[in-house]
């Protein structure tokens, strides 16, 4: 069934994925959405047996769309740099060609297994952001895929991303209940069916970023010279309806280069990370656009947040186009946090609280974005990723 | 003009007292990003918000890092008037 709900004021085309990708969480009910008239109104199609509730969840939709555009400032995205020369003619999605050559296998959404060739590829990939890594000296740290709900609490996750959260839970330690499982637990329609009452109460979290980790991990301390660490970890954020492909993963793989230290060490890396990523990416062969953008806030925070890191460009993107879509895939960012996460975890730099900032990759984006411009064969690769890739999905043996 | 009988100030000190919800502001306290309690990055769009909603005003995206204190919002107010 299609319903639609008029917006007071019509949404702005710079907003219009802002606020359809955070629809999929007004409602279970709600299969699709698109603006209609100019942005104006939103039409949207509710899944059988939710229609009696169209009015109150249009009402919802009208509600997300006020909070998104409530704050828009026109005129703050700016670009870094740009190269719009697509290294090819291939336009096709690599997706179904990567999957019939076992290269790609859906497990469900936003889940999928990786064959040899893409596992190397995201590799390859990975080593030639940890060379900028090396060019700080920067060591490797491993940190867990959980995540202490205590350090989401102090990066204030819970208020600014709640919609992406994984929430970890074990049975109880309840020999009775845990004997009910066993015998009644099953997957049913893909979902486990138990009764709710044998979990625990949530301690963990699947960790939405590796760099709150070492955030944690300096927590009440003094640094007494700038601090610069590399770490790759999954990631885990759940995105509803908006999970498919390697486009948007429910869990990923990401690599950061973390760094700690005053305001001037931590904002003068920027314009470095900046032109290193521009000699990546060329390096690579890729079309690109570095541009200045903000982080997926939930709704009720995004107004300010977002307008308050445009107006300050704390956050840089890695746009890569996808010739299949015509849109642009984030493959990475360039962040600076201020003394945020400095004084959340009670880190001081000198006399002050720390400054913090990240260069992050999302490495099976970086790859789908790779494999969307070159194509999926090698012969139209880089030479010496080409290579690297051969060397990577054989162990090493070619 | 910024002084204490400024009816602009007055009313910035008014409004950033309100968005951070201070208990008393006085003329003469200096009120500023990174120093008065609550007004950090997460504060900071309270204020600009709040301010906005005082004067009627909108300041685009690459003037709010300008607004750091209270002189520097009378200021830009007075900019936007103009």
């Amino acid at each position: 069934m299609t319903s639609s709900v008029d917006l007071p004021v019509a949404v702005p085309d710079v907003l219009a994925d802002e606020v359809l990708k955070r629809l999929p969480f007004v409602s279970e009910g709600l299969v699709a959405s698109r603006l209609a008239d100019g942005g104006r109104r939103i039409e949207f199609d509710l899944a059988p047996g939710f229609e009696p509730r169209a009015a109150e969840i249009g009402a919802l939709i009208a509600d997300v769309a006020r909070k998104v555009c409530g704050n828009h400032r026109p005129g703050m995205w700016r670009t870094l740099a740009a190269r719009a020369d697509l290294p090819g003619a291939f336009e096709r999605d690599p997706h179904p060609l990567l999957e019939a050559a076992g290269e790609l296998r859906r497990f469900g959404a936003g889940r999928w297994a990786l064959g040899p060739k893409v596992t190397a590829l995201v590799a390859a990939l990975d080593r030639r952001v940890l060379e900028i890594a090396r060019q700080y000296n920067a060591p490797a740290h491993a940190f867990p895929s959980l995540i202490g709900a205590d350090v989401l609490d102090r990066c204030r996750y819970f208020r600014n991303f709640p919609t992406s959260l994984g929430l970890v839970s074990h049975l109880r330690e309840d020999h009775e209940r845990i004997q009910a499982f066993a015998r009644s637990a099953r997957a049913e329609d893909g979902h486990l069916v138990f009764d709710p009452a044998s979990l625990s109460t949530v301690e963990c979290l699947l960790s939405p970023a590796v760099c709150f980790h070492w955030y944690a991990r300096l927590a009440d301390g003094a640094l007494a010279d700038p601090a610069v660490i590399t770490a790759v970890g999954k990631c885990f954020r759940y995105e509803s309806s908006l999970m498919g492909g390697l486009e948007r993963l429910w869990d990923f793989t990401m690599r950061e280069v973390i760094f700690v230290g005053s305001a001037e060490f931590v904002r003068g890396q920027r314009p470095v990370l900046v032109d290193a990523c521009v000699a990546l990416l060329g390096e690579l062969g890729l079309a690109y656009e570095i541009a200045t953008a903000t982080d997926p806030f939930f709704a009720d925070a995004y107004a300010a947040q977002a307008a308050y890191q445009q107006g300050f460009e704390l956050k840089f993107e890695l746009l890569l186009p996808l010739p299949y879509s015509g849109r642009k895939l984030a493959v990475g960012s360039v962040n600076y946090h201020q003394d945020f996460f400095g004084r959340s975890f009670n880190i001081s730099a000198g006399d002050d609280p720390a400054h913090t900032g990240c260069l992050a990759f999302g490495l099976e984006r970086f790859a789908l974005a790779f494999l969307a411009q070159h194509g999926p064969e090698e012969r139209h690769w880089p030479d010496a990723v080409a290579a690297d890739v051969r060397r990577g999905a054989t162990g090493g043996a070619a | 003009m910024n002084d204490a009988s400024d009816p602009t100030e007055a009313r910035v000190r008014a409004a950033i007292r309100r968005a951070l919800a201070l208990p008393a502001v006085g003329a003469d306290d200096a009120l500023a990003l990174g120093t008065t309690p609550g007004w950090d990055s997460m504060g900071h769009m309270t204020v600009v918000m709040e301010i906005e909603s005082e004067f009627g005003a909108s300041f685009p995206a690459h003037r709010l890092p300008e607004l750091t204190d209270v002189h520097a919002i009378v200021r830009a107010l007075g900019e936007d008037e103009e």
